[in-house]
């Protein structure tokens, strides 16, 4: 082996050939995003989301919100909903005033219209409790397929949406924009009237760097055919969107909505 | 040489191109928990193009007539009039979008009235989408003065088709009057207008029922001495008897169209029966010694909410369209009747009485939450849902005599239709 290194230099220049583009493509593994890094800065923007909401929200992990919400109610027939194990179900109070007058409620005011989170990946995720440290803040906001990602919104207090700015999307403001169009534009009355307590849609869709969208689509459809189809009319509506940052480099940004509708 | 070069280089090119094409695209999530609770709408002024009497009469008929029908909506929510005058006068030829945003109107809503042929009024509305600055809908009626409230009507109907919501606006409410002597049936809009009598009997016809398609109204009658089943027919003038033994009365028709269900002691204890909606074959569908009364169809006509003292006392129960799986759906009281299933299905109207006052409840069936609508010391029945579910009427004794009232799935906007004489026993139509 020693006499062939010495002696045979196409093997010597095959040999440094072979180093040379393995450097090559361990750079490229190593600067490209995909690749998973614990101390990754980039360039992040801390945009207060939380206008007047107390805010705070999970802590490091964070994908509790992303799990809970990815699982859709259960969808059910009419006869599922009069069988005799449901229908037995006693009225919680007597007859007379079976429930507080709709009219003298008084819901507790709401702080924001929206929360920011940021999915993680289900397995590296710290345990999913969700450790809400400021009560709901109102725009929930997050990046998907990041690897590390990495918690600590928390520690942001009131101010800030739980994990913002952790997002490999760090402009947030635009993410804002976003939310603030939809949720203009998303008519709860839309909703049947006699839908109560608290259902969920997943709508997908991407952005293109000029604000118009494409590939809209149900991703996780909630019970309630009303629900699902005020949130796409809500996104049909609010579109076209702002053009994508310039600094952002790449040809469009796909959207998960979740669309929380709670009475 | 080269090749040793070029070899090299094109592994290097394609790994470079390999690593740009996988390259991830960015997503993100985001949760939205608050929408606009409902629908901004901005309804100025018409534009009258005649200085003549009856198109300024028409104008602002036809603009309470939509403003009314906009705000009954539950959907739709008009913007403050004193709004207007922060922006330019609205010109409907060139409209300045800009403007109206600014006064968060999401949608505009734009009219122009002018005298047409023959004593006519013409009448142009047109339905704007603010923030996307472009027109929507639009229709033109050319109308005599009596069809401007319809053409308001149709056209706020087709706002509301607009945004995927069952019309409303041309819907009748059939009941029962004593105003004229005895018992008859009448009719009026949604909104207590136009009301027409519609049998002359001279003998008391009761518990109106309309079918699917509205144009055909089941009810009692004692025409021949007996409590019989018609059929009738108002726009073909057509009666037609369905059930003529025993005692007949509570018609439904399910929401396919195909069936009636309804009461008889046909065969001597008051039981629920279904018949073809042509009359032909009758089937009973409840077999106990109690009494069985009340069938409503659930919207898709598979199953029948009724009402039953099977166990002591009268209780609403559910069964399928069949006759089989009954099950109890009230509890925690003595009396319950008269249910009438909602048009999604998720919620039964009913009555029930506490100390001799009757009120009306809603059972939501997935939460099997109740929900009190009416809150007063008086007899509130036979509810009946309006067809987009967001709206019941009922008759109420609050005033003295019987009166007909609407009031919202939530309790709210308490209505009063009725004036004239002793009214109960309401329908909404469908259509």
């Amino acid at each position: 082996m020693t006499k062939l290194w010495g002696e045979d230099r196409r093997f010597q220049k095959a040999i440094l050939a072979s180093i040379v583009l393995h450097a090559v493509l361990f750079a490229l593994i190593v600067t490209s995003p995909k690749f998973p890094r614990a101390g990754r800065r980039g360039p992040i923007r801390y945009v207060n989301l939380a206008l007047g909401g107390p805010g705070g929200g999970s802590g490091p992990g964070g994908s509790s919100r992303l799990g809970t919400t990815a699982v859709p109610p259960k969808r059910e027939t009419l006869r599922d909903l009069t069988t005799p194990q449901k229908a037995a179900v006693t009225p919680k109070s007597e007859l007379r005033y079976p429930v507080p007058d709709p009219k003298k409620e008084k819901t507790p005011p709401k702080d924001k219209k929206a929360a920011i989170s940021q999915p993680q990946p289900p397995t590296k995720a710290e345990p999913s409790e969700e450790t809400d440290t400021g009560g709901g803040s109102g725009l929930r906001i997050g990046g998907i397929g990041e690897g590390a990602g990495g918690g600590g919104g928390g520690i942001f207090g009131s101010a800030y949406g739980d994990q913002i700015g952790l997002s490999s999307f760090p402009y947030t403001y635009y993410l804002q924009i976003l939310t603030d169009k939809i949720s203009a534009a998303w008519f709860t009355s839309l909703v049947d009237p006699g839908v109560r307590g608290t259902y969920i849609v997943t709508i997908f869709f991407k952005i293109y760097r000029d604000g118009r969208i494409s590939d809209l689509k149900v991703e996780e459809a909630s019970a309630i055919r009303s629900l699902d189809l005020s949130a796409l009319r809500a996104i049909t509506s609010a579109a076209p969107f702002p053009p994508l940052p310039e600094e952002y480099d790449q040809d469009f940004l796909g959207i998960h909505l979740i669309f929380e509708h709670s009475k | 040489m080269k090749q040793r070069i070029i070899i090299p280089a094109l592994f290097v090119c394609l790994s470079l191109a390999a690593a740009l094409a996988l390259r991830p695209q960015q997503e993100v999530v985001i949760t939205i928990k608050d929408g606009m609770p409902m629908i901004p709408v901005a309804l100025p002024d018409f534009i009258i193009r005649s200085s003549s009497a009856p198109v300024q009469a028409a104008a602002a008929e036809i603009h309470k007539v939509l403003s009314d029908d906009l705000k009954y909506s539950r959907v739709f929510q008009l913007l403050p009039k004193s709004y207007y005058g922060y922006i330019s006068a609205l010109d409907p030829d060139k409209i300045v979008f800009k403007d109206w945003e600014s006064i968060q109107a999401k949608y505009l809503l734009t009219g122009v009235l002018s005298p047409g042929e023959s004593g006519t009024i013409q009448f142009e509305a047109k339905f704007h989408d603010v923030k996307g600055e472009r027109f929507m809908i639009g229709k033109k009626y050319e109308a005599a003065a009596r069809a401007l409230r319809r053409a308001a009507h149709e056209f706020a109907d087709e706002i509301l088709k607009a945004f995927g919501e069952r019309p409303i606006f041309m819907t009748r409410i059939v009941f029962v009057s004593d105003r004229d002597g005895n018992d008859e049936l009448y009719m009026m809009d949604y909104d207590g207008e136009n009301q027409t009598r519609l049998t002359f009997n001279k003998v008391i016809d009761y518990m109106p029922a309309w079918s699917m398609d509205g144009r055909a109204i089941a009810y009692t009658s004692y025409r021949r001495g007996n409590p019989d089943l018609y059929l009738f027919r108002p726009f073909e003038g057509k009666n037609t008897a369905v059930a003529a033994k025993g005692t007949n009365f509570a018609p439904s028709f399910s929401p396919d169209g195909k069936k009636l269900a309804f009461c008889s002691s046909l065969d001597g204890n008051a039981e629920i029966y279904v018949v073809q909606s042509d009359g032909t074959d009758i089937r009973r569908l409840t077999f106990n010694k109690s009494i069985d009364i009340s069938p409503s169809w659930s919207p898709t006509s598979r199953e029948i909410a009724f009402t039953s003292d099977r166990s002591g006392s009268p209780q609403v129960y559910i069964m399928d369209a069949e006759g089989s799986n009954v099950r109890r759906v009230s509890f925690g009281g003595t009396y319950h009747d008269q249910p009438a299933w909602s048009p999604a299905g998720d919620q039964i109207a009913y009555v029930s009485r506490v100390d001799q006052v009757i009120d009306l409840y809603v059972l939501n069936l997935r939460s099997s939450q109740i929900i009190k609508l009416t809150e007063s010391n008086a007899i509130n029945e036979s509810p009946a849902w309006s067809p987009d579910g967001r709206h019941l009427v009922f008759s109420s004794s609050l005033p003295g005599t019987n009166q007909i009232y609407t009031i919202d799935y939530d309790g709210a906007n308490l209505r009063r239709l009725t004036s004239k004489g002793n009214n109960k026993l309401p329908d909404w139509s469908r259509r």
